[in-house]
């Protein structure tokens, strides 16, 4: 690719990677999923802790990913941009919290207690 | 010693399960067998006698051509079709043959294959790639592209689904596949109760090909988004190409979920985990949470692009442009978001309280409204249309008739008490079958008859397609409506054996009867492809203008088949149907003269490349070794794959410029081609 070129598309406002971003992305996604392998087979924290560490650190990495992958970044202006990322966030919020809502039902009615699964 | 060189391929029990079975068994293998060997032979020889090893490679496997690459999907399709069909009818005669003393000619764990092998086949290796025929037959030029965003990636998501292809069927030959149904429930499908490679073969063929699939996902989202001609904005994209935009919506947020599912179910097999086990904290349920969370959207995945099939055929055949074009887009979108919140209605009975249940079944209920919204449309078309029944039309009108059924059964089906009783019975199997052959597969088929002259340049006998048309749904009645009544009667699913006293029989023998008219529908189909090769050039079939049906979209603007390159110029739309209205204004494409005198230009094209299918080879080895536990293997596999993957990211040489006296040798030909066939 030549160097004249802007640093990102002017249609869409998206960044160009580099060479550098990926490895910085993918060096911090193996670092993140390392963490959180270490903090389950350490067994430091007590249950609910290590649920909300785990919790923090997959967001982390999600955000890790949209930056350095998917180039979401302060240029983005194009509306497909914010719409795209819009329905991923709804189509996550109906997966993660239609899954939650499902299972405790489930448990509570079959008179099993999740949190000690 | 030899397990760590081969692994699992040095226990025969493993590779050839069937030697250990009884002889009727073992002479249905045969059969089978000889079937594939003087198949493969056929094959292999004809194209070495003919010579056609060069053309073969250089034309078609080394293609990055949308057009050939959705007559390669159509021909993959095709045969497996034939194979799933082969399963539905073997299924059908067992259940007919096998009540009271009389076990059927099937053993269990044959039967449990079949029906397996039947679903995953039908879904993955039959309606995906008949989809993703037609989004490439139809897509790039209905919005006047010369190809799709990424063509290589193109290539590589038909190689990595007829990967998945050659793994589902190579458990024919060694090995078994899975037992556990097409969506290999566990704790079935675990280790514990299924330790064969069955269930690997499933999960590799099925998490390869769902690779081939979003990938292609994508590429036509990215296509419709960034490569449609001058003026055609969102609002004028013909209908069909909406409907592909919103399945590619639904593909690219609900395969994931799917890849995720079946990698768990590979860690608790592979690595020990636990993730859906009945002990050591696993649920079962939540597999069957997360398949069903991609598996709904992957109905609409399906029936959406049927829907665009039949409003641009309805418009098409009705002369007249589409009743309610605004409320068509709205519904599609409708029912794109609305097909992620229905999930739980797969698996009411699991025991979630009534609130979770009441949810899911008043969403049901509603995404039926968008549905019903779309046929009144199609209907209000016609109405004072000048309609011409020609057999796409009457693939339509069948499906009219049994999707309205199919989807009031499944209005049914939503009411939670309802579900508990007809859960797990025939009644849901006639159910689903209505909606996804009088939706899917009828619609299918008329897009298939509808492009067909795009592809090839002649049209298929109209008379032979409405035999196979009639057997069809004569067959699909007779085949269906029983199976409604058993799960009535209270027969459950995946039966393999039943008491003389139910009174199931004599349903399931009219129900096989039904199968066999299928059959025959099937025949007619061949001999339409076989009749109408065969009289390709003949008045009647023959068509050079590429417009046969009197179209209204763009594909029809251009040759048929059109050159590489699609269109000589990039054509220009302000209008829906912005063809049809040239047409009307005397400006088509025998008498269009801004376009005669407008000079040609050269035209950017992607290069072919070997590279789809060299990684796809790789990935091949890599499923392979995987499912025999060939870990040396499978680890040359994956940096095999990454190595090319990475070889073919660092070459800049993929593309050329058509020259302007190419583009204008082939466009004078056409033009004199029409001319001839006027005088």
């Amino acid at each position: 690719m030549a160097k004249h070129e802007p640093e990102f598309d002017v249609d869409t406002g998206a960044t160009y990677g580099t060479h550098k971003s990926y490895a910085i992305g993918f060096i911090l996604s193996v670092v993140l999923t390392l963490i959180s392998f270490y903090l389950v087979g350490s067994g430091a924290f007590s249950k609910l802790h290590l649920y909300i560490a785990v919790g923090v650190l997959a967001l982390a990495q999600l955000f890790v990913q949209l930056v350095f992958f998917l180039h979401l970044s302060t240029h983005s202006k194009a509306t497909w941009n914010l719409l795209s990322f819009l329905f991923a966030l709804i189509m996550v919020l109906i997966f993660v919290l239609g899954t939650l809502w499902i299972m405790y039902h489930l448990y509570e009615n079959m008179g099993m207690n999740a949190m000690s699964m | 010693m030899l397990e760590t060189f081969i692994g699992k391929l040095s226990n025969p029990h493993e590779v050839f399960p069937y030697l250990y079975e009884p002889v009727s068994q073992q002479l249905i293998i045969l059969s089978m067998f000889i079937f594939i060997i003087i198949g493969g032979v056929a094959l292999v020889g004809g194209l070495t006698y003919f010579k056609k090893w060069g053309y073969l490679w250089r034309e078609w496997i080394i293609t990055v051509d949308h057009k050939r690459i959705a007559v390669m999907y159509f021909v993959v399709a095709f045969i497996m079709l034939f194979r799933g069909f082969v399963d539905a009818a073997m299924m059908r005669t067992q259940q007919a043959l096998a009540s009271g003393d009389s076990t059927g000619y099937l053993i269990p764990q044959h039967f449990d294959q079949i029906f397996t092998a039947h679903g995953v086949i039908m879904i993955f290796f039959v309606a995906m790639p008949l989809m993703f025929a037609l989004f490439n037959i139809a897509v790039p030029l209905q919005i006047g592209a010369r190809d799709v965003a990424f063509p290589f990636l193109n290539s590589l998501s038909f190689w990595l689904f007829v990967v998945g292809v050659v793994l589902a069927n190579m458990s024919l030959l060694i090995g078994d596949f899975a037992h556990a149904g097409w969506l290999a429930y566990p704790p079935f499908s675990e280790l514990a109760y299924s330790p064969s490679v069955g269930t690997d073969y499933y999960i590799w063929a099925v998490q390869i090909s769902g690779l081939g699939s979003l990938l292609s996902g994508i590429n036509f989202f990215v296509t419709i988004v960034k490569m449609r001609c001058p003026g055609m904005t969102l609002m004028k994209m013909p209908i069909f190409t909406w409907t592909v935009f919103f399945s590619c919506i639904l593909i690219m947020a609900s395969f994931p979920v799917l890849t995720v599912d079946l990698a768990l179910l590979a860690l608790d097999r592979y690595m020990d985990m636990h993730f859906f086990t009945t002990s050591y904290g696993g649920d079962q349920m939540m597999y069957v949470n997360l398949i069903w969370m991609w598996g709904h959207p992957e109905v609409y995945i399906l029936v959406l692009p049927a829907f665009g099939i039949y409003s641009e055929i309805v418009a098409t055949f009705s002369k007249k442009p589409l009743f309610g074009y605004t409320t068509m887009v709205w519904a599609s979108g409708v029912i794109t978001i609305l097909s992620f919140l229905v999930w739980l209605h797969h698996f009411f009975t699991m025991g979630s309280g009534a609130d979770v249940n009441a949810f899911f079944g008043i969403m049901t209920m509603i995404i039926s409204i968008p549905t019903g919204v779309k046929l009144f449309n199609w209907i209000f078309t016609m109405y004072r249309g000048r309609i011409t029944f020609t057999s796409p039309m009457y693939w339509m009108m069948g499906f009219f008739a049994t999707f309205t059924i199919g989807g009031m059964t499944g209005v049914m089906l939503s009411v939670p008490g309802i579900d508990f009783q007809a859960h797990n019975s025939t009644f849901l199997v006639a159910h689903f079958h209505n909606v996804i052959i009088g939706g899917v597969v009828f619609g299918y088929f008329a897009g298939f008859t509808y492009w067909f002259p795009k592809m090839f340049g002649f049209r298929l006998n109209e008379r032979l397609g409405k035999c196979a048309f009639w057997c069809w749904i004569i067959g699909f009645f007779v085949a269906f409506m029983p199976l409604y009544i058993l799960g009535g009667m209270g027969m459950t699913r995946r039966l393999y054996h039943y008491d003389a006293a139910t009174g199931f029989q004599p349903f399931l023998i009219v129900a096989a009867i039904g199968a066999a008219i299928i059959a025959v529908g099937v025949v007619f189909q061949v001999l339409q492809l076989i009749v109408s090769i065969k009289n390709r050039h003949k008045e009647g079939y023959r068509d050079v203008t590429g417009d046969p049906w009197n179209g209204r979209t763009l594909e029809w603007a251009t040759s048929s088949p059109p050159a590489f390159y699609n269109f000589a110029h990039d054509p220009e739309v302000n209008c829906i149907d912005a063809f049809w209205y040239d047409k009307q204004k005397g400006l088509d494409v025998d008498n269009k003269p801004k376009i005669r005198t407008e000079p040609y230009h050269d035209i950017h094209m992607p290069k072919d490349t070997a590279m789809g299918f060299i990684i796809s080879v790789f990935v091949l080895i890599l499923g392979f070794a995987m499912v025999w536990h060939i870990w040396w293997l499978a680890i040359v596999g994956v940096i095999c794959t990454i190595g090319s993957v990475i070889a073919r990211a660092c070459n800049y040489d993929i593309d050329y410029y058509v020259k302007a006296s190419t583009v204008e040798a082939i466009e004078t030909k056409h033009q004199q081609e029409i001319a001839g066939a006027k005088l």
